[in-house]
């Protein structure tokens, strides 16, 4: 049959349409898929704590359970639950209070909890076992982050009790996972003898406070540390130089308004600057580009910090930067009112906002952590609450690249 | 199940079509009987639908319990009616074969449900359930090509050939194949949930809820397969009245991977994506045929 040139034209665009919207680029399972990882028993809530991409695409995620005991969840690139590890049963000793963040330090992935003596404990995640070390001079820990090189900072407290008088102190520790000795230590005095009621009811689970650890500097060595913690009356962010001489470890801090404001999350840029997001009562402000003179003491809320109504007063805040494709950006993600999960995305050299990203819906869905993955999606650790909103779950996002677009400018 | 209802619905069809035929002799004059026409008409009808999953995808994922949900969608097969209306154009040749094709809007409808348990383990009687059903509500432009070869039949059946439509009969059984493509006008999905809740150790029901959610981005634009089907045709006057029953089946997958997890009421608040899947229907229709070609006189010879 020979169609006319015309006839052979519609022929042809025929084809090619019914082509089109029956086959698509077909996305692979792993590049984007949403979990929640359920438990049919009551009184098995999961609290997810954070998570890490292992060098085989996989995640392992840091949970706790309704007593504080840490669990490991290990999965597949597709999210798929590979196994679910026990500290209790791997080390057989008893472990509580898994803090953030899983590290990964010359290949191998470490956390931070406390054994029942009260002092923190590194466990190191390796298949078939779980490492421990303990760091006994490290009473209390708080909150932990890796630092330059294979540091471990961490942030804790205790009351040493002298001949007369009770010392409340805040801590801070820099470790090694091949050492219990620690490299650097610092005590910072809180001069308010209620901060152990403070503390113990923030390990209670009755509080919450946001503590957090950090640094300025490269990827070897550190300038400086910070600690976000009770320091001298006020919930405080304390900049540290790498030194044991004790007169001269304090450099300058960002003093809170008591325990009722302060920093809730920061991130180092460089120098003096800092991404920022500071929370008085139930109001939050960021600072995608905050200049921060480390060598000062000086009040939190600054004149440009934008308040951000939308989040929920409960809410974490993450601040990360991360490099997706070209482009040098630092994320937000906190929880907003509508209980979503909330990324905002700037440009880090010039703090300008590029866009805004939600997760969620009908269900509650609190952001805990997030990572830029191997194939520059990012992977999201939310917690979520089934049947009606009554238990606790650990539920993952996973993003390719183009779903982010929103957060890319 | 279904297979067993399709195969006796399909024999008693067969039955039905063959048995007032029966022992009736050869025709005796062929022209009489064949002669071509076009046919332009209507059509409308009913029909049942699965949804047949071939890759299973959940968001939920079970680490107690009854471990495997990824397989947790009940799908109720050719479950609930639907209804369908279209065109028909036909071309009769004069050896029995015909050809039609019928642009029609379909519409279908599938379901399936999932159910969450949670017990106490402390105390087995602290229960709580909750069921999802999932109504899904499907309209397709849908464009199919048939073959079709109508039995001859014997000379009694034939109607005198003087003046009415060419090559007229009083009955005509056929069967028919072909394939279509239909493209996906719209789709949505509503979510009933219900459940019981045992938390105290006291029965209380969970109020029933009701949520639909436009599903289109979900779902392939295209779509197509195959069609087999028997039918039979009755000559009324100048008109043509035909009732047929189809069985079709989806070739391609017609979840969207690309979408699958996009719906963020049904994936973050039912914990609900499609499986990648494919349609199967059967259908009933009954056809309403005008002739085009009139012939005023015997000497007249069609195409």
């Amino acid at each position: 049959m020979i169609l006319s040139s015309k006839y052979q034209y519609i022929f042809i665009l025929i084809l090619l349409t019914f082509s089109c919207d029956l086959k698509e680029d077909e996305l692979a399972p792993e590049e984007s898929f949403i979990k929640v990882y359920d438990v049919n028993n009551f009184n098995l809530d999961l609290e997810p704590v954070d998570i890490i991409q292992t060098s085989d695409s996989g995640y392992v995620i840091l949970a706790k359970d309704k007593d504080d005991i840490p669990n490991i969840l290990e999965t597949n690139g597709q999210g798929e639950i590979q196994s679910i590890r026990s500290t209790a049963s791997e080390t057989g000793s008893q472990y509580f209070r898994p803090i953030g963040e899983l590290m990964n330090i010359a290949g191998s992935i470490y956390f931070i909890a406390m054994n029942i003596n009260l002092e923190a404990v590194l466990l190191e995640i390796e298949p078939g076992r779980i490492g421990t070390r303990v760091y006994s001079q490290v009473y209390q820990p708080l909150a932990a982050s890796k630092g330059p090189g294979n540091e471990i900072l961490i942030a804790g407290y205790s009351s040493a009790q002298g001949d007369e008088i009770v010392t409340e102190q805040s801590t801070f520790y820099v470790m090694t996972p091949n050492s219990s000795t620690p490299k650097y230590s610092y005590n910072l005095r809180t001069e308010d003898s209620f901060t152990d009621d403070l503390v113990n009811s923030y390990l209670n689970g009755e509080a919450n406070f946001p503590f957090f650890t950090g640094y300025i500097g490269g990827e070897s060595s550190a300038s400086h540390y910070y600690v976000n913690t009770f320091y001298n009356f006020n919930l405080s962010t304390v900049f540290l130089n790498p030194t044991n001489d004790p007169d001269s470890q304090i450099e300058g801090s960002v003093i809170g308004d008591n325990y009722a404001g302060g920093m809730k999350s920061m991130l180092s840029l460089g120098g003096n600057d800092f991404a920022t997001a500071y929370q008085h009562t139930n109001d939050y402000y960021f600072n995608p580009l905050n200049n921060i003179p480390v060598g000062e003491h000086n009040s939190s809320l600054d004149s440009g910090e934008v308040k951000f109504s939308e989040i929920d007063n409960l809410s974490e805040v993450i601040i990360k930067r991360v490099n997706i494709g070209e482009q040098d950006l630092v994320i937000y993600a906190a929880q907003n009112r509508r209980k979503q999960v909330v990324l905002y995305s700037y440009d880090s050299s010039t703090g300008s906002f590029i866009g805004k990203m939600t997760l969620g819906n009908n269900s509650p869905y609190e952001a805990i952590d997030f990572e830029i993955t191997n194939d520059e999606g990012m992977i999201i650790l939310a917690k979520t609450y089934v049947a009606d909103a009554r238990f606790g779950r650990v539920a993952l996002f996973k993003l390719n690249n183009d779903q982010l677009s929103p957060l890319i400018r | 199940m279904e297979m067993t209802r399709l195969t006796f619905v399909t024999a008693m069809f067969i039955l039905l079509c063959y048995s007032p035929i029966h022992g009736q002799g050869k025709y005796k004059n062929r022209s009489q009987q064949r002669q071509s026409q076009f046919w332009i008409g209507l059509k409308g009808g009913a029909n049942l639908t699965k949804a047949n999953p071939e890759t299973r995808y959940s968001i939920f994922d079970r680490l107690s319990g009854e471990t495997d949900q990824s397989a947790m969608k009940n799908y109720d097969n050719y479950g609930s009616l639907n209804a369908n209306f279209g065109v028909v154009f036909t071309y009769d040749s004069p050896f029995g074969l015909a050809v039609s094709f019928q642009p029609t809007v379909q519409n279908y409808t599938f379901s399936y449900g999932y159910e969450f348990d949670w017990v106490d383990d402390t105390n087995t009687g602290n229960t709580m359930i909750l069921n999802y059903q999932h109504d899904h509500f499907f309209r397709y432009m849908e464009l199919p090509l048939f073959l079709r070869y109508q039995f001859p039949l014997g000379s009694s059946n034939v109607k005198g050939s003087t003046g009415g439509v060419a090559g007229k009969r009083e009955f005509i059984p056929y069967i028919q194949g072909g394939f279509y493509y239909s493209r996906l006008i719209d789709a949505f999905k509503t979510i009933t949930t219900s459940g019981t809740d045992n938390v105290t150790g006291n029965q209380a029901n969970i109020q029933t809820s009701e949520e639909s959610f436009g599903v289109k981005n979900q779902i392939m634009d295209g779509s197509i397969g195959w069609i087999a089907g028997i039918g039979a045709a009755y000559d009324i006057g100048n008109i043509r009245v035909s009732a047929e029953i189809n069985y079709k089946s989806g070739i391609n997958n017609i979840a969207s991977s690309q979408n699958r997890y996009s719906n963020s009421n049904t994936a973050m608040g039912y914990y609900d994506v499609f499986d990648d899947f494919t349609l199967q229907h059967v259908e009933f229709n009954l056809n309403l045929l005008f002739p085009l070609k009139f012939i005023t006189n015997d000497s007249f010879n069609a195409l």
